[in-house]
């Protein structure tokens, strides 16, 4: 996809550029990828939180099974110090001890190393300051240790000193441990109650032998106690029955704690410890007690030392477990969540990447072809491949769109070369017509002299064709026939017509005999003339160049004009009708004659026709006039001024019908 | 082209509108006057009152419609001005169509 | 189904004849174009079909050897109606080809499209056609490159007109 982007960056760019308005650098990929980026980092950010939450909390219980660590040792050797203070008691009493005090001692400095030891692992707020108290403690341990074995094992007052001495210490290690305590806290409600129960049986443990010291110490005889100070005890005695039925409903109820022995510590106090209490302190009221009381009672305190050891040994034991338990939980936790988060990313990157490929990537090329279309590049639009139906059918319509450019584009061609084909055909009919026309001129003899009279012309066609045509030639016999014929229409056909009646009057003149005038001609070519072809107006004429006599026949033709010397103007002529309308025409010579300087005007009628810019035409008087002013001229001067004429009166400089003039003059 | 037509005494009427009859609309008058003769028509007047002008191709118009009509029937031309008299008189017309100086004479003439 | 008897094929078929174009003469650049047509459209059939009165005649194909096929039996009877692309989507949902022998049998034809080929306003000559063994949609898209293939086949034939060969095919 990058690679793609980068390849078509360059060429899209420069074609935008063109497209775009003043603004809108912003593209749709670019907002698509800046929102895809966004969400891809918030969503990244929210998955590393919840896995560093996730990992804290891992961390809280590992370091909490460290500390746990912790406190078992230092608790180890609190035990093992009263242990020793309570045998060293014992053995000042002149008891039997239970273990070697020796042996406990050792026992507590080892536990208070272990502390040490386990103290630098567990990391605990304010630990260095913890780490110098026990170092201290042990420093005070080892001092009992040294003061024991100097002691002789039977000075009682010295050996009960030793014991209170443990005591003491044992007293600070106790609060040494609350402070580890509270420095950490409890992670849970259970391990809250884990601590409860511990305390219970510390407390009780410590109430216990505080009072088996106490009693001891009176039982040894090392001092009398006042009768306040005995109730006080017994009252420290019954203190711990007070918080039992609690701490059972507790132990019951509380799933870490079920199945320990807590009920057990609980009701032998209740049935057999308080009772061997009472009768010591009553024994002791009393002023005799007897040894088998004190043994009683001492085995009793011995027992309870056992309960408790067991209650805390399970305590920890289930500690452990619930914190063992609750670290794999949060392993789990932490795996599950690095899994879901990791899930989540990819799912998160794949979608992305199906965004870009199916969206943006289309959506670019979209933009590449519209742009190419714009340019006019009719290359086939590709298939998109996305899912989306808006973009296929905006895709769809720039295929119509191309197709319809590539239509109107083959239109064009095909119009241009339409165009060039027509104006060939058109060159092509013109060079035709011209070669006709060329043919068609050829006809049209050059002014000059025959059989005695002067021929001057004037032709012109108002198109390149015309319907005009005339002649003039000898006759075998000498005379001079002359004809005009004007085929109605102009243009190709009108002339083809034209060559026709032309060939057909020459030849029918031709054919005249020596007596025979031009009527008989015109009545010939009449005959022959086909049904189908259209009709047309001539007059034709024969004259004798010797006498200067002739005459002529009028089919449809205007009338001619005889130029007499110092006459007016006059019309020869009776009409006819045009070759081609009837079977019997009727047409019959008119004679007339041409003296020296007579001169005969014969003319179609495009003369007439002219039409100025209003629509008149010029008509027979005004021609009649225009011939009587310029009847004095020469031929060739009249015929010029007749032109001039025409010309002026001419709306345009395009004639509207063909007009020719043959002006014969006797020489 | 404008022509109006009105039949008087079973014979048709042509009136023809324009004051020019050439080049531009003859065809057009020849192709009214072929179709009146194939719809039956045998005695057709045309009124020339209004026409100021008539060249060649509308002369063979007229011709045309004569021949086409043939012996069948009777082609008259009525009230022509005086420049289309004088081609009329010209062409020597009166030889192929009876001309008359009104529509009325004309009609007479065909209806009798 | 019934060979439409629309008024206009009497003078259509005046009107092919009149033409002068050879019905049924291959020509290469028309059958290169039904390959070229086959494979942009992705169909199993593309042919340029004449309509003559009694067969339609296949004067250019890709995909397929038939020649020619009875004229009451050629689905392009009803492309040359109009001027427009035929789409039948699917044959089997359409009343009027449900029905069709080249439906219900071989070679089951079960999508056609044809644009007709129009010589001049009064002359269609049969249609370009596209046809398939399933059915499948048939967009604007498609249709306008269709209907340009329909051109270019006219094109075509019209060039073929000016070519000696064709001559001897000419109407009396």
């Amino acid at each position: 996809m990058s690679g793609d982007a980068a390849a078509s960056a360059v060429a899209p760019n420069a074609r935008d550029a063109r497209f775009r308005g003043a603004r809108g650098r912003l593209t749709l990929r670019i907002v698509l990828l800046a929102i895809l980026s966004a969400f891809g980092l918030g969503l990244a950010g929210l998955m590393v939180w919840l896995g560093l939450d996730r990992w804290s909390d891992y961390r809280l219980y590992s370091h909490q099974l460290r500390v746990e660590e912790t406190r078992f040792a230092l608790r180890d050797s609190l035990l093992a110090a009263e242990q020793a203070a309570l045998d060293l008691a014992v053995l000042a009493y002149g008891g039997e001890p239970e273990r070697d005090p020796a042996d406990d001692l050792a026992r507590a400095a080892a536990s208070l190393e272990a502390t040490l030891g386990s103290l630098a692992a567990a990391d605990l707020p304010g630990g260095a300051d913890i780490a110098v108290a026990v170092a201290e403690k042990m420093a005070r341990l080892g001092t009992i240790r040294v003061e024991l074995a100097s002691t002789p094992a039977r000075d009682d007052r010295e050996l009960a000193e030793r014991a209170a001495d443990l005591r003491a210490l044992a007293l600070d290690l106790r609060s040494l441990r609350m402070r580890i305590l509270r420095a950490v806290g409890v992670p849970d409600v259970a391990m809250g109650v884990v601590h409860l129960f511990r305390n219970y049986a510390l407390q009780v443990h410590d109430t216990i032998h505080a009072n088996a010291a106490a009693y001891l110490s009176i039982l040894t005889g090392l001092r009398t106690p006042s009768a306040a100070e005995l109730t006080l005890l017994s009252r420290e005695t019954t203190r711990s029955r007070f918080a039992a039925p609690t701490f059972i409903d507790l132990v019951d109820a509380d799933p870490i704690m079920a199945g320990t022995t807590a009920s057990d510590l609980v009701d032998f106090i209740e049935s057999e410890y308080i009772p061997a209490e009472e009768a010591i302190l009553q024994g002791i009221r009393a002023g005799a007690v007897s040894p088998d009381t004190v043994a009683g009672w001492i085995a009793a305190v011995r027992q309870v030392d056992e309960l408790t050891r067991r209650m805390l040994a399970a305590t920890d034991e289930a500690a452990r477990r619930h914190l063992g338990e609750r670290l794999a939980a949060e392993w789990r936790a932490l795996v599950a969540s690095l899994l879901v988060s990791g899930g989540v990313l990819v799912a998160y990157l794949l979608c992305a990447a199906l965004i870009v490929r199916r969206v943006v990537g289309p959506l670019g090329e979209m933009r590449r072809t519209m742009l190419r279309l714009a340019e006019g590049d009719l290359r086939p639009v590709g298939v998109l491949r996305t899912p989306l139906a808006d973009l296929l059918a905006m895709n769809d319509a720039l295929r119509v769109f191309r197709i319809n450019a590539v239509r109107r584009e083959r239109l064009q061609q095909e119009r241009l070369e339409l165009h060039a084909r027509i104006a060939a055909a058109a060159r092509e009919m013109r060079a035709d017509l011209e070669a006709a026309a060329l043919v068609q001129l050829s006809q049209l003899p050059p002014p000059g002299h025959l059989g005695g009279f002067r021929f001057d012309t004037y032709f012109r066609a108002s198109r390149l064709l015309g319907g005009d045509t005339f002649d003039f030639f000898r006759l075998s016999d000498g005379r001079v026939a002359l004809f005009q014929v004007d085929v109605a229409g102009h243009g190709a056909a009108a002339s083809l017509v034209s060559v026709a009646a032309h060939i057909a009057l020459r030849r029918a003149l031709d054919a005249l005999g020596p007596e025979e005038g031009p009527a008989q001609a015109m009545e010939d070519v009449n005959r022959g003339w086909r049904e189908d072809l259209p009709y047309f107006t001539a007059l034709a004429a024969v004259l004798d160049g010797r006498t200067g006599e002739g005459s002529l026949v009028q089919a449809g033709h205007p009338y001619p004009v005889l130029l007499g010397s110092g006459a007016p103007p006059a019309r020869l002529g009776e009409g006819g009708v045009p070759v081609g309308v009837v079977p019997e025409p009727g047409w019959r010579d008119i004679p007339f004659t041409l003296r020296a300087g007579e001169r005969l005007l014969v003319f179609s009628d495009g003369i007439y026709d002219v039409q100025d810019d209003t629509g008149s035409i010029f008509g027979e008087d005004r021609f009649m006039d225009l011939v009587g002013r310029l009847s004095a001229l020469p031929s060739e001067d009249l015929i010029a001024g007749i032109e001039a004429a025409l010309r002026n009166w001419s709306a345009a400089d395009e004639m509207f019908d063909d007009i020719s003039l043959v002006v014969v003059e006797r020489v | 082209m404008q022509t109006e037509e009105t039949v008087q005494d079973g014979v048709l009427v042509v009136g023809v509108r324009v004051p020019r009859l050439e080049a531009s609309n003859a065809p057009e008058f020849r192709r009214t006057l072929i179709e009146r003769i194939e719809a039956g028509h045998q005695q057709i007047v045309i009124d020339l009152a209004q026409v100021q002008f008539i060249d060649s191709s509308a002369l063979g118009a007229l011709i045309g419609a004569v021949k086409r009509m043939g012996a069948l029937g009777t082609i008259a031309l009525a009230a022509p001005n005086g420049t289309l008299s004088r081609l009329l008189t010209l062409t020597r017309m009166d030889k192929v169509f009876p001309i008359t100086e009104t529509v009325e004479d004309a009609v007479a003439k065909l209806a009798s | 189904m019934d060979q439409p008897n629309h008024p206009g094929e009497i003078e259509r078929l005046m009107r092919l004849a009149e033409s002068g174009l050879d019905v049924s003469s291959r020509i290469p650049e028309l059958d290169d174009l039904c390959r070229d047509a086959r494979d942009h459209f992705g169909t199993r059939i593309a042919a340029v079909t004449m309509l003559t009165r009694d067969l339609q005649i296949l004067k250019a194909r890709a995909g397929t050897e038939i020649e020619a096929v009875p004229r009451h039996l050629a689905f392009c009877n009803v492309t040359i109606l109009s001027e427009k692309v035929m789409v039948v989507a699917d044959t089997l949902e359409d009343p009027r080809f449900r029905d069709h022998p080249m439906v219900t049998g071989e070679p089951f034809v079960r999508f056609y499209a044809g644009a007709p080929l129009v010589y001049s306003p009064d002359l269609v000559l049969g249609a370009f056609c596209l046809t398939d063994g399933k059915p499948r949609t048939f967009s604007l898209g498609d249709r306008a490159e269709l209907t340009a293939y329909a051109e270019a086949a006219v094109s075509i034939l019209v060039e073929s007109l000016d070519r000696p060969a064709a001559v001897g095919g000419r109407a009396p």
